[in-house]
């Protein structure tokens, strides 16, 4: 059973008001995580995907298809613990690479197209993509 | 509201500055005052859907001259009218014309590409121009041929100032309302400022859109226990909330206004719409709007913004119903149209420019899409999503659908077969006529293509479409069937794979099927089209059974299920081959089958000099030679349960002749217990049962 002291202390803590010295995330800072979203959207016909960000493997499927209904092959949701990302796409059946560098702070989501079936083209956008 | 294409808009009258030129006929004025002061006369407009009919045709033509942004352009189908039947037959649209504007008369020449061969491609119209209160005057078309010889004339009565007719019906889910009305006013805009809604939207595009009185609220829990739709439970909402509902191509729509999200929203997308019905057959009937993500995405319910987007959002989607892909998948990324996104064009041009710059329309080769691209191209359920679908880039294709517009026969036609077969495998189909309604119907049961009454289209993987030919012209007296609530249908399977024209599927690829059946009142039944596939030879035995199979002589011997002739000995020759070096093949089957119907029939020999010798059948062959067909069958291998019936029966009656009561039975037994095992229909299985027993106690 909880002696009185115990629940006055937990009762103390959660109404406690969140000063400085008291901030349990300003004492012990944790790695900040931020989300890149990557939408691979047009001019996907039946290729293979391997993207790289920050030089680590993050997507790597083949069969990838742009649906023209809504001119989206696939997305992926990618947590960053730091704020820049070093992003390569590479098309290994159609042979063509592509990189950009994004601050996943300003402009997490980046769209990503087969461009003229011979070249990839990202796009970075501070908004997030809408279909229809 | 405004209706642009209103018979009493301005936008349908025009202006005839009449001079001198001008007749007193037209004017209804004394000369002399048109020679001191121009007057002004109204007269109606041209443009829109005329329809005439000639001998058993019918014929919608659309005229798009003048008024609201023609397109200098004339299209048109036409439907063939067999006793209570109207089905489509074929449509034609126009190169550029030449349009001769007279004061009483406007005259169009064109040539035309059409969907079925013809030479009568030149086509002239003449259309007499009336005055405002009066009615709008028939046009009269005259088809030539490119040296001039005349062709059909038809007379086509105005039928409408819109060129097509769509019936739409707006469900909405339970929590959220159908959208009505957006002022393009309201926000920086291109255009007119004017009030717009998904109705007046079309109707600006030439298309009228008549809402259905079947709005109904859709509950949440169709989108699953999640809450979240799938493109699956938004297709079965639609089967089971859109009062017309129709898997045939049929002018009509269905738009669902949702509350909760599509499972394609996730945290770096938002799916605003999807024309979902983009996977099956008799594709875009349905789409679906998102209108929760929509108002919070953009400042909320009841907002111009939100308005603004809804709106796009539902013309959009059903864009997509007309087989209308995205602009830049059309090449034209920067065009101002409801089919492209703003987003898109804003990241080429600058923040805000779609919206300050778009005019609230469609883009001009749209516009040609949708008024004026073959019926098939267009009409909802029609050709697959993204098929011959308006890139503007004048592509053509041929089609074998003419489905049912209207069928009140009372008889439906369902063609089936197996989905897959091996190079040089013969095709064999199945027909199935049945009752649609619980009324009785008297038919004609001749139902294999051999007869005359059912015809077989074949499009093959190139695209050419030809009409399966039997081998030999099969005449017979109609055999008059009542097909009744107890006896609601009749069966017939049939080889299709060689004909006058040689073999139909000798190449590896995709052919589509239809059947068509002509009842006894002159109605032409279709059945819907099926897809099957020959594959390619997946190894070295295959290809050699492929070549061994594919030759006429053989062609000639499974149309007529073997034969002695010593001209298709070749042939013989080849299915021996088979059987002695390939007996372990599924595809071995096939030759047995050949070789075992005909050993089992005595064979007419007649010798150079009209004598006549016959073989007798021989038992025994037959017996070993069917039941490794019967085996194969019943192992899933072999042949249809209707080509084994009669090879079964063959081979028993072969046993019969021969004395053999006993043998004749066990084959007979092992056939009904086949039949037993397969899904057939109770009242056939007992036909066949009938059949069986009738030849063993005769």
């Amino acid at each position: 059973m909880p002696t009185w002291f115990t629940v006055s202390f937990i009762l103390c803590l959660l109404i406690y008001d969140g000063s400085p010295s008291g901030s349990v995330a300003a004492t012990t800072p944790g790695p900040m995580t931020h989300h890149l979203y990557l939408a691979l959207q047009d001019g996907f016909n039946n290729d293979s995907v391997l993207i790289t960000v920050n030089g680590k493997q993050r997507y790597h499927k083949s069969g990838i298809t742009s649906n023209l209904v809504i001119s989206l092959a696939d997305s992926v949701d990618i947590p960053m613990e730091s704020d820049t990302a070093v992003i390569s796409v590479e098309v290994s059946s159609k042979q063509i690479i592509g990189t950009l560098t994004v601050q996943v702070t300003d402009t997490p989501y980046v769209a990503v197209n087969i461009h003229n079936g011979n070249r990839v083209e990202m796009i970075p956008s501070k908004d997030s993509f809408r279909y229809l | 509201m405004s209706d642009p294409l209103s018979p009493n808009s301005s936008h349908y009258q025009e202006l005839i500055l009449i001079t001198e030129e001008a007749s007193d006929l037209e004017t209804n004025a004394p000369s002399s005052a048109i020679n001191t002061l121009p007057i002004i006369i109204l007269k109606n407009s041209i443009s829109g859907r005329y329809r005439g009919s000639l001998s058993g045709y019918e014929i919608e033509l659309r005229i798009d001259i003048d008024g609201v942004r023609p397109c200098n352009l004339i299209s048109g189908d036409f439907y063939r009218i067999s006793g209570s039947v109207k089905t489509y037959f074929g449509s034609f649209k126009s190169g550029p014309l030449t349009v001769t504007w007279g004061t009483s008369i406007v005259t169009v020449r064109g040539t035309l590409s059409t969907t079925w061969g013809t030479p009568y491609n030149v086509v002239t119209i003449t259309i007499p121009r009336t005055l405002i209160l009066y009615p709008r005057a028939a046009a009269t078309l005259t088809f030539y041929n490119s040296t001039g010889s005349k062709g059909a004339t038809y007379v086509a009565a105005f039928e409408s100032l819109y060129f097509r007719t769509i019936r739409l019906e707006e469900d909405y889910e339970v929590g959220t309302s159908l959208f009505g009305n957006y002022n393009t006013g309201s926000l920086p805009h291109g255009g007119t400022a004017r009030t717009l809604n998904v109705v007046s939207a079309y109707a600006e595009a030439g298309i009228q859109m008549l809402l259905t009185a079947g709005t109904d609220a859709v509950p949440t829990a169709d989108a699953g226990p999640d809450a979240i739709w799938t493109n699956a439970e938004l297709e079965t909402a639609m089967h089971h909330h859109f009062s017309i509902v129709s898997d045939t191509p049929q002018w009509q729509t269905w738009l669902l206004a949702c509350k909760s999200k599509h499972e394609l929203t996730t945290g770096g997308s938002t799916l605003f719409g999807i024309m979902f019905d983009y996977t099956g057959t008799y594709q875009r009937q349905g789409c679906a709007v998102f209108q929760t993500q929509i108002n919070s995405y953009y400042g909320g319910a009841g907002s111009n913004d939100a308005n603004r987007h809804t709106l796009y959002c539902y013309v959009h989607e059903l864009g997509h119903s007309f087989n209308l892909l995205h602009s830049w998948d059309k090449s034209r990324p920067d065009s101002l149209s409801w089919m492209n996104y703003d987003w898109k064009y804003d990241q080429r041009h600058s923040s805000g420019s779609f919206w300050a710059n778009f005019a609230f329309q469609f883009d001009d080769l749209e516009l040609v899409h949708i008024r004026h691209d073959y019926r098939n191209s267009v009409i909802m359920g029609g050709d697959n999503w993204a098929t011959n679908a308006g890139f503007g880039t004048g592509e053509e294709r041929m089609d074998i659908t003419q489905p049912i517009i209207e069928n009140r026969s009372g008889l439906a036609l369902d063609l089936s077969a197996k989905s897959i077969f091996a190079l040089g495998e013969p095709v064999v189909i199945k027909l199935r006529l049945h009752l649609r309604d619980l009324n009785g119907k008297v038919v004609n049961a001749k139902l294999h293509p051999n007869f005359d009454l059912t015809k077989i289209a074949i499009k093959k993987p190139n695209g050419e479409v030809v009409t399966y030919e039997p081998l030999a012209e099969h005449l017979a007296g109609p055999h008059w069937l009542n097909l009744s609530e107890a006896n609601p249908s009749i069966s017939e399977s049939a080889y299709i794979g060689y004909g006058k024209d040689g073999f139909y599927f000798d190449q590896p690829g995709t052919y589509l099927l239809k059947a068509g059946y002509h009842t006894p009142e002159g109605a032409l039944i279709n059945s819907a089209d099926i897809k099957i596939s020959v594959r390619f030879p997946v190894s070295a035995q295959e290809q050699a059974i492929a070549e061994l199979y594919l030759g006429d002589e053989q062609g000639k011997l499974f149309y007529l299920l073997g034969s002695d002739g010593k001209h298709l000995q070749k042939g013989n020759d080849a299915f021996d081959t088979v059987l002695e070096k390939y007996g372990d093949d599924p595809l071995s089957v096939y030759a047995a089958l050949v070789h075992g119907v005909n050993a089992a029939r005595d064979f007419k020999h007649v010798g150079p000099d009209n004598q006549v010798s016959i073989r007798k059948h021989n038992a025994k062959l037959a017996n070993t030679l069917i039941s490794k067909v019967f085996q194969m069958s019943n192992e899933g291998d072999g042949v249809d349960h209707i080509t084994l019936n009669y090879a079964m029966c063959k081979a028993a009656e072969s046993h019969l002749k021969s004395g053999d009561k006993t043998a004749a039975k066990k084959t007979l037994d092992d056939l009904k217990g086949f039949l037993d095992k397969q899904h057939i229909e109770k009242h056939e299985l007992k036909k066949a049962h009938a059949k069986i027993d009738t030849l063993l106690h005769d």
